[in-house]
């Protein structure tokens, strides 16, 4: 187990190589310039080729490229932003909880919500419960956020006067956000729990653990939902990594200084380390996030934690 | 108490008839079974895939999945108790203690992510009063039982082979000494070695726990080494019912006898096997008549006009044939040649005893 962790944390390490490659490229072909959009309108061409040197955008690619790699591992330094001059990795820091406490939240929400009602909907298939939970998840689904977070503000925000409309001061800050973002992730779920429920309780040992005399609710909740539990895990995992990158249109619609209106604006403003940091950053969380998923695999399922494990001794142990 | 015992049989199955419902169509999986079981007795159901085996057991189990299969009427008593008036709250009480069922796919009866041990284990906290300690000790000696150390107590299915996933499920149905087994094809996954196996600590754990037992199987084989009485499935009825014995020797019914044909001969020079012509009538449109007529090569017309009952031939010898009862066979018979059974095999069956049966059964499948 602690081998195969050691294994996809060192790929994890080529992953990130990748994507910084990547996004050095992206960033070198994208038309704008940094110096040109720093300076104002009416500084002479001089200005912007002597701001261009200073800040090093004069280098050849891979001199820059290495350059950053160096300074990223050995210093643990991505640089400071052109807009703020604040070191980058100070800036993902600071926003990083904003963003951690808004997507734990909304895939809590989803989870929370779309779990039962699938479960819901698969063990009534094809009656009236089925039908309004899939109608429920199906809006949940085809609704824009955007549209849904600005629906949610006038009511509880502006009509009712509940809940704050923008800002992030305290815990009720994050309802409205997180419900915006949750909303369509509990269709997402509720779906896959459905399709996934429906397959495990036509199993056998569905029945078996009914012909032992279990009684209803735990031959769902404890037979069969374990079974089920793998697609949604996966799906809860990449929602939540997602979530983590940042939410820009709810982070947008609720001014909340998180890091997808960081990453946004960073791209607008030809900020090359904002946007390298954060994207490596989101790739770093969403590695991990996913490494986070397949363990939590292997404690779902017995069989993959043997795969998980030295094959040597998995072959040992059949007999037969 | 026992006079009551005596009156009432064990398990009595009275005209069970349950249909599925499947985009509009009704399929009539069984109609009007009935059947009686005495304590400590064995039954075989035989017939093809789709005769309606399985749901007659799951029926009396009631773990039949509703929708889309639906008992319509008939009813099961057990130890005086009707079955199918009880409430799910009552019948659970039933599941697993006093009825179990040892089902067909070993592969897949157990639930991936427990271990054995636990599935074993589940049963008996249910329905016996055990500290955690005792139940884990009758656990392990469950699995002692069934030929399994106890140390795999905490390993999960994937650790273990098809033989021994299905001795576990045989102690997991065992766990609460259960004084009916409901078997449903306990061997068909299994290779010929491991059935062996399976059959033979069946047969004694029979003898040592005195549980009736429900077989399902089409191999009749194994209806000759486990069972005491026989009732042949066709489309949802049972054709013919008698002694394991007096079936294999005397089988009455086109259908029955047409079931001995496809098995080979290990005496005559037999070069190709003889099934019966044609296949099982769809449930859904089942003849009004006889249900076998369209492949029974002794069928007239007042075989197809209306429905056969099931009559008796000799004492504990039931029958659902007209021809056969009236005894007019032979007359029959001629000039059918080339419909579906061969005639002249017919006469020439290779007669015995059952014990003689299971020798040419064994033979057959180590040949195979």
């Amino acid at each position: 187990m602690i081998r195969y962790i050691l294994k996809r944390l060192f790929t994890m390490i080529f992953v990130l190589l990748g994507v910084t490659l990547l996004i050095f490229t992206i960033m070198w072909y994208c038309p704008g310039d940094p110096a040109r959009s720093l300076l104002s309108d009416d500084a002479t061409e001089e200005q912007i080729e002597e701001l261009r040197e200073e800040m090093g955008l004069n280098e050849p690619f891979f001199v820059q490229f290495f350059d950053y790699v160096v300074k990223a591992v050995v210093h643990h330094d991505l640089g400071e932003s052109y807009q703020t001059k604040i070191d980058v990795s100070t800036e993902i820091i600071q926003r990083f909880p904003n963003t951690v406490k808004v997507a734990t939240l909304a895939v809590f929400i989803a989870a929370l919500f779309g779990i039962p009602l699938g479960v819901i909907a698969a063990v009534n298939q094809s009656t009236w419960k089925d039908n309004t939970a899939m109608a429920v998840s199906l809006v949940g689904v085809s609704m824009p956020g955007f549209w849904f977070g600005l629906m949610l503000s006038l009511l509880f925000a502006l009509k009712l006067r509940w809940l704050p409309a923008s800002g992030f001061a305290g815990p009720k800050y994050l309802i409205l956000p997180c419900v915006a973002i949750g909303i369509g992730g509990v269709g997402m779920i509720s779906r896959q729990m459905r399709s996934s429920m429906l397959e495990v309780i036509r199993q056998d040992y569905v029945v078996t653990a009914r012909a032992k005399g279990q009684v209803e609710w735990k031959v769902i909740y404890v037979h069969a939902f374990r079974n089920s539990l793998i697609p949604v895990i996966t799906q809860i995992g990449s929602m939540f990594g997602h979530q983590l990158g940042g939410a820009m249109v709810a982070e947008t619609v609720f001014s909340i200084p998180g890091l997808g209106t960081y990453m946004v604006n960073a791209i607008k403003a030809r900020d090359y380390p904002a946007v390298r940091g954060s994207v490596l950053y989101v790739a770093l969380v969403f590695a991990l996030v996913m490494l986070a998923v397949d363990l939590l695999y292997a404690f779902i399922d017995p069989r993959i934690k043997a795969q998980y494990s030295n094959k040597k001794k998995r072959g040992g142990k059949k007999i037969g | 108490m026992e006079e009551t015992e005596r009156m009432e049989p064990f398990l009595k199955v009275e005209d069970l008839t349950v249909q599925y419902t499947a985009g509009g169509e009704v399929i009539k999986a069984v109609n009007k079974v009935s059947f009686t079981l005495s304590k400590g007795e064995t039954i075989g159901l035989v017939g093809e895939t789709g005769a309606g085996k399985t749901t007659i057991v799951k029926s009396i189990l009631r773990i039949l999945p509703d929708p889309p299969a639906k008992i319509k009427s008939g009813t099961i008593t057990f130890k005086g108790q009707e079955l199918l008036s009880l409430s799910e709250h009552q019948m659970r009480k039933i599941r697993g203690s006093q009825i179990s069922m040892i089902f067909q796919d070993p592969m897949t009866a157990l639930n991936p992510v427990f271990t054995v041990g636990e599935q074993i284990l589940e049963a008996l906290r249910l329905h016996r009063k055990m500290s955690k300690k005792e139940a884990y000790t009758k656990v392990c000696e469950m699995l002692e039982m069934v030929g399994i150390p106890a140390e795999r107590y905490g390993e999960y299915p994937h650790q273990f082979s098809g033989g021994m996933k299905q001795r576990v499920v045989i102690a997991m149905a065992l766990s609460c000494n259960p004084a009916l087994l409901l078997a449903d094809e306990p061997t068909t996954a299994l290779d010929v070695t491991i059935q062996a196996q399976v059959l033979h600590m069946m047969n004694r754990l029979k003898k040592e726990l005195g549980t009736s037992v429900i077989m399902i199987t089409h191999d009749l084989g194994i209806v000759a080494e486990v069972c005491d009485r026989v009732a042949v499935v066709y489309a949802g009825e049972i054709v013919e019912m008698g002694d394991k014995v007096h079936l294999f020797d005397h089988g009455l019914h086109p259908y029955t006898e047409g079931l001995f044909h496809s098995i080979p001969s290990l005496t005559g020079d037999e070069t190709r096997l003889k099934p019966i012509k044609g296949l099982p009538p769809n449930p859904a449109d089942l003849p009004k008549g006889c249900k076998f007529a369209p492949r029974c090569p002794y069928a007239s017309e007042v075989c197809r006009e209306a429905p056969v009952l099931l009559r008796e031939a000799e004492p504990g010898h039931f029958v659902r044939c007209i021809k056969k009862l009236a005894a007019d066979i032979k007359t029959d018979m001629t000039g059918k040649k080339d419909k579906g059974i061969d005639i002249a095999a017919a006469e020439n069956r290779p007669q015995g005893s059952a014990t003689d049966f299971i020798k040419r059964s064994r033979a057959a499948r180590e040949v195979e």
